[in-house]
């Protein structure tokens, strides 16, 4: 065995996964999640990061020109997996690793390999424009999404940024696979305490804190699983969040939304009820933690009712205007939109 | 204190050693905490190396490759010329007088290697790392030359051997604990790691590293690891007393603090959330500035009063 191949099934034993989550997939997605944390395989951060493309499909058509852009920006060793149904994740997570290690297949992959040449992350020409303290500064426009890290895949914000600061912002939405016949997105749903921490496990990997992200994924997993002793993994989390000092502060006062806005969007759920005690991100991921906690103590309808995401998606532009990218990403992961349950809709050309 | 000429190889060793022994601790706590099992966990960071060894480099549209591979392969360089000042026992590669500024020169190097690793790319995600990392620099930068120029003034002198020699009685750790701490903050910062991790955060898709791959990345996050260690070992002879110590042989004292600061950092990064710069600027300027500062003057009066 040449070096090569030492190199690549070492390396193929704790590959990278990019994983792909249209809308409609949380079954698969969570299925991955949950494998992928017990086998210590971590999360790549783009497609520079990756080793696997996950697609947890079957893929929409209007995602593949988003699939093909990631696909072209990994480099070799790549291979790509594709899951329709969630108790397909372990087979493709093997299969993903034996690809990795496959010594000749990667020597084809990077043959084919455009090594993220030409990147269509290029800069647009930067024009000028007015800022907030009356400066005329350069101004780049730019697309958060449809995949970023524990971002809600198929959300585009199109956004005007200055520096790191979003001038303006646009929301539209890559759609998901079509309905299974007669179930609507009944498909998708979970125990509302599994939800309510798959959102802070998120919000909490956009807040950089890893290994609280991984405490409410186990938190979650245990919940989804019916484990007995997921009540007492959520009181834990919920300690270790509220005790953070540094969590609230760099959460409180952001993305606020008053409690007659919230009633004007026609929201119903935790971000309803967050608006009430100050609106913010940190009301927000509270009010995520008292739900799951209540709803796991027997009070599932008091918890129950998830916010309109076509409301929440209202809301969202003039939540992240006039903020930089970082307090923008919490306040995307602190809306948390369930975009598999918005009316299906056409997608604009673009 | 009279120092020995030591071989700038041995050194590259031990900083490789630690950087690596750093990044498996890291991998083990981060295992524990997501609960997959820590025996495979220890080899991660082998591991990850491989798979960047044989991957593909990247490059990207009409990139400035130059200084973006600069940047992101300066991190190891600056890293290894930082710890020459750092004394072993009684051996060290570059006895300077002026060994402090030495390696406060190399820590301001990083803010110019890691604006070029976001910049070069001609990628938006780069960039705005690159933006996130001079905000949290123009912060932590400040307090920590204030925090080096401490021990200096105590000691009389900006020879780390004679910083050291100033600790027999005393470590200057107890003398002056803001400068410390304010080090230690600075350190995370240095090294782009635990709540100063901001320029690299996945909410960028990686930030500054957002368009590193192959051994590029590989580098880059060596670098992070070895500017780790290589804060662990300058606090060592600033403010731990260097290889002070009873029974063990000075260079194995230099070692075991070395190691258990680094294994600090490590454990302590894990158990806080990000900074945002937006956030912790003010934090900078309002209270870790004017703290360090009235560390020095206190310093001073101590240093002037003695003589």
């Amino acid at each position: 065995m040449g070096l090569t191949a030492r190199l690549l099934r070492a390396g193929a034993a704790r590959p990278r996964l990019l994983l792909v989550a249209p809308p409609g997939t949380r079954p698969q997605r969570l299925a991955v999640e949950r494998l992928a944390r017990q086998s210590g395989w971590p999360a790549a951060d783009g497609p520079a990061d990756g080793d696997v493309l996950v697609l947890c499909g079957p893929a929409p058509p209007a995602w593949q020109p988003v699939l093909d852009e990631l696909w072209r920006d990994m480099a070799a060793p790549r291979t790509r997996v594709e899951l329709t149904a969630a108790t397909e994740a372990l087979p493709a997570l093997r299969a993903a690793r034996a690809g990795l290690a496959d010594v000749a297949r990667q020597r084809r992959e990077a043959a084919l390999a455009s090594r993220g040449e030409p990147a269509r992350r290029d800069l647009p020409m930067a024009d000028v424009a007015d800022d907030r303290d009356g400066l005329r500064l350069d101004q780049l426009h730019v697309t958060l999404g449809p995949v970023l890290p524990a971002w809600p895949h198929g959300l585009r914000l199109r956004v005007a940024l200055q520096g790191d600061v979003l001038q303006s912002a646009d929301v539209d939405v890559l759609d998901g696979p079509p309905p299974l016949p007669g179930g609507g997105a009944a498909y998708d749903v979970i125990p509302t305490a599994a939800a309510r921490l798959d959102g802070l496990a998120r919000l909490l990997t956009v807040a950089g804190w890893p290994d609280a992200a991984a405490g409410a994924a186990r938190a979650r997993d245990a919940v989804l699983a019916a484990d007995p002793s997921a009540p007492a993994a959520v009181a834990r989390l919920a300690r270790r969040l509220r005790r953070s000092r540094l969590l609230a502060a760099m959460t409180a006062g952001l993305g606020v939304l008053a409690p007659e806005a919230a009633a004007r969007y026609g929201l119903t759920g935790p971000v309803r009820r967050a608006a009430a005690a100050g609106g913010d991100v940190r009301a927000r991921w509270r009010q995520w933690l008292v739900d799951a906690e209540e709803a796991l103590a027997g009070g599932e309808h008091a918890a129950a009712g998830d916010d309109d995401p076509a409301g929440l998606l209202d809301v969202l532009p003039g939540l992240v205007t006039g903020l930089d990218l970082a307090a923008a990403r919490l306040v995307v992961a602190s809306l948390d939109p369930d975009l598999s349950a918005l009316a299906p809709h056409p997608v604009p050309a673009s | 204190m009279q120092a020995t000429a030591w071989s700038p190889l041995v050194l590259l060793a031990v900083l490789a050693a630690l950087a690596l022994a750093a990044a498996c601790l890291d991998a083990v706590l981060a295992a524990r905490a997501a609960g997959s099992p820590a025996a495979p966990a220890v080899v991660a960071p082998l591991r990850d190396g491989a798979r960047l060894l044989v991957a593909q480099r990247r490059t990207t549209l009409a990139p400035d490759a130059l200084l973006w591979r600069a940047g992101g392969g300066g991190l190891l360089v600056a890293a290894a010329l930082a710890t020459a000042v750092v004394p072993f026992g009684d051996r060290v590669v570059q006895d300077t007088g002026v060994g402090v500024v030495w390696f406060n020169a190399f820590d301001v190097l990083i803010w110019g290697l890691v604006w070029l690793t976001g910049w070069g790319p001609n990628s938006v995600l780069a960039l705005a790392g690159g933006y996130r990392f001079l905000a949290l620099a123009l912060s932590y930068e400040l307090p920590l030359m204030f925090a080096l120029t401490s021990p200096a003034i105590a000691a009389g002198s900006l020879r780390v051997g004679d910083v050291v020699g100033a600790q027999s009685g005393l470590w200057f750790v107890v003398q002056m604990p803001v400068a410390f701490a304010v080090y230690l903050l600075a350190v995370f910062g240095f090294s782009l790691s635990g709540p100063f991790a901001q320029p690299v955060a996945a909410d960028l898709g990686g930030g500054v590293a957002a368009e590193l791959g192959g051994v590029d990345r590989l580098l880059f996050q060596a670098g992070r690891y070895a500017l780790l260690a290589a804060g662990a070992a300058f606090a060592v002879p600033l403010f731990l007393g260097g290889d002070h110590g009873p029974l063990l042989p000075g260079w194995l004292w230099s070692v075991v603090k070395t190691v258990a600061v680094l294994a600090a950092l490590v454990a302590l990064r894990r158990r806080v959330p990000l900074l945002r710069g937006e956030r912790f600027t003010p934090v900078g300027w309002v209270v870790l500035l004017p703290a360090a500062v009235a560390q020095a003057l206190l310093t001073s009066v101590i240093a002037v009063a003695r003589a």
